[in-house]
């Protein structure tokens, strides 16, 4: 391990060199928000002085290898044969695993290589999306629900339904289609399988209902 | 199972993290359950003899036999301290009984007692740790083979995970270090104030390679071979899952080691649910997202050597 004065933009950020952009801009959400000040990891072990030096580091980082033109100015200078932008994984760090067939969820998640660590292959075994996996992905992928209301334009309290699965509080199916699906994009899902999977489950206890009101009179 | 003789030895996990209350034991009692399920022989064992309680996480009765009794040298097969839980494939050494005169192991004893483990005939074998810092629950940590350290998205919990990490980490070291003013150099860096100004492991190293490169290059051997997994417990949002990554990344900074973000469980009313009753959630709940979450952990595990 070096120490951080003798390392490259690519070590500060824990990248390889030839990271795609995607992995770039992903390292450097979660170097800023693990070195941010008053962040919870940090507690105890580094002070905020120690976390200063590393934002800046991170920053400097992020501000040549976003930068398409910095970043090939950087790596003419710093290895000898450029890298050639093959499809290098953030492995070294979180311990890649090749996933099953089936697993298709994951290619186009936002959070991918979040993902990628953290996930056996339980997901993709599932056959329905009710509320709760939807819940799960969302949360696999990092993203609060606020984030979900501010993107979608959905009110929050529709979107909270959505995952309990509270069906009364939804207005007509329409509508809920459109929610489920704008939300099943937010988090990086297909949309139209989500809400193909999930619009019966709506459906199906808005029939229940109507049949007891029909006994009920 | 068959009396023949088992080439391969056991996995051992053990399930440290230093706070108590983060659910060490509930992580321990899910995965030994979920690990069984999957077909694996599993035997989940209780070393917090100060605190037992793995017995009743996994809806067992107060057994007559314990590690105790391996440990106050009362017996010296553990196979015999073996009972049998209602999951099929997973058996339990529990942690009750300890007398209060019982001696101390010491290390030799701690590591013979680990050896013991990796010999039962069984696939994975699950140590659930006390809580704190004493060198038994680092040695067990250490000579486990898997550490897992359990936190929960809270100050307390992390400070007392990164305490937990250090006293592992400096331990295991100043046990690999040969040299005597070495072992003393590490001894000295444990101490956060140390005159020398040794901040971090990585200025530790810088400190031995000067002195002696031979010894530096050991250190950088055992930092490597040193893997703890973290995994975060008692989630509520998508904030504490990026905890498990944040600290793994903090410790590679701090420590120079690799410690891969293993999995999350979600705050659940069906894992309290299933405290109060006595039994794992897997057992009352599958359904539920915990449930669910320590799955996917146990699969993760089976897929993967740390």
């Amino acid at each position: 391990m070096k120490a951080l004065s003798t390392q490259n933009h690519y070590e500060v950020l824990e990248l390889a060199p030839g990271a795609r952009s995607e992995d770039i801009e992903r390292a450097y959400r979660l170097a800023a928000s693990t070195w941010a000040e008053g962040s919870l990891a940090l507690y105890s072990l580094f002070d905020d002085s120690d976390a200063a030096v590393m934002r800046e580091r991170v920053r400097e980082a992020y501000q040549v290898l976003s930068n398409e033109r910095a970043r090939r100015a950087y790596d003419r200078a710093h290895f000898d044969a450029p890298p050639e932008q093959p499809r290098v994984e953030i492995g070294r760090l979180h311990n890649v695993e090749p996933l099953p067939e089936d697993y298709d969820d994951i290619e186009i998640s936002l959070e991918s290589a979040l993902e990628r660590n953290l996930d056996g292959s339980a997901e993709g075994l599932e056959a329905d999306y009710d509320g709760a996996r939807l819940r799960r992905s969302r949360m696999h992928r990092g993203i609060e629900l606020q984030h979900v209301a501010e993107t979608t334009k959905v009110a929050l309290h529709y979107l909270q339904a959505i995952e309990d699965e509270s069906f009364d509080s939804l207005p007509a199916a329409v509508y809920v289609r459109g929610f489920v699906t704008a939300y099943a994009r937010t988090i990086g899902l297909d949309g139209k399988r989500v809400a193909d999977s999930y619009m019966p489950r709506f459906e199906e206890a808005r029939k229940e209902k109507g049949r007891g009101r029909l006994r009920r009179r | 199972m068959t009396g023949s003789e088992r080439s391969a030895e056991a996995r051992v996990l053990s399930i440290g993290g230093g706070k108590g209350g983060v659910g060490k034991t509930f992580v321990a009692a899910n995965l030994s359950v979920a690990l069984a399920r999957l077909g694996q022989r599993v035997v989940a064992v209780d070393c917090d003899l100060e605190g037992a309680n793995l017995h009743t996480s996994l809806g067992v009765r107060t057994p007559p036999r314990s590690l105790a009794d391996f440990v106050a040298q009362r017996e010296d097969d553990l196979g015999k301290l073996l009972v049998d839980t209602a999951i099929p494939g997973l058996q339990l050494i529990a942690g009750t009984h300890a007398h209060l005169g019982d001696a101390q192991p010491n290390h030799l004893r701690r590591v013979r007692l680990m050896r013991a483990l990796r010999r039962l005939d069984a696939d994975f074998v699950i140590a659930d740790l006390g809580a704190g810092t004493h060198s038994s629950v680092l040695d067990y940590f250490l000579v486990g083979g898997e550490g897992l350290v359990v936190l929960q998205p809270e100050p307390t919990s992390v400070e007392n995970a990164y305490t937990f990490l250090r006293a592992a980490f400096y331990r295991r070291m100043r046990l690999a270090m040969v040299g005597h003013g070495v072992r003393k150099l590490v001894t000295e860096a444990m101490d956060q104030r140390n005159e020398r100004g040794i901040r971090s492991p990585i200025d530790l190293l810088r400190e031995i390679e000067l002195i002696d490169p031979q010894e530096g290059a050991r250190f950088v051997e055992t930092m490597r071979s040193f893997r703890p997994r973290i995994i975060v417990n008692g989630v509520r949002t998508a904030e504490d899952v990026k905890l498990g990554f944040a600290v793994g990344s903090v410790c590679r900074r701090y420590f120079g080691i690799d410690a891969d973000y293993l999995g999350y469980v979600n705050h659940d009313d069906a894992a309290r649910r299933s405290v109060s009753a006595r039994q794992p959630v897997l057992e009352t709940d599958a359904g539920s997202d915990a449930a669910i979450y320590l799955q996917r952990i146990a699969r993760k595990l089976l897929g993967s050597r740390s």
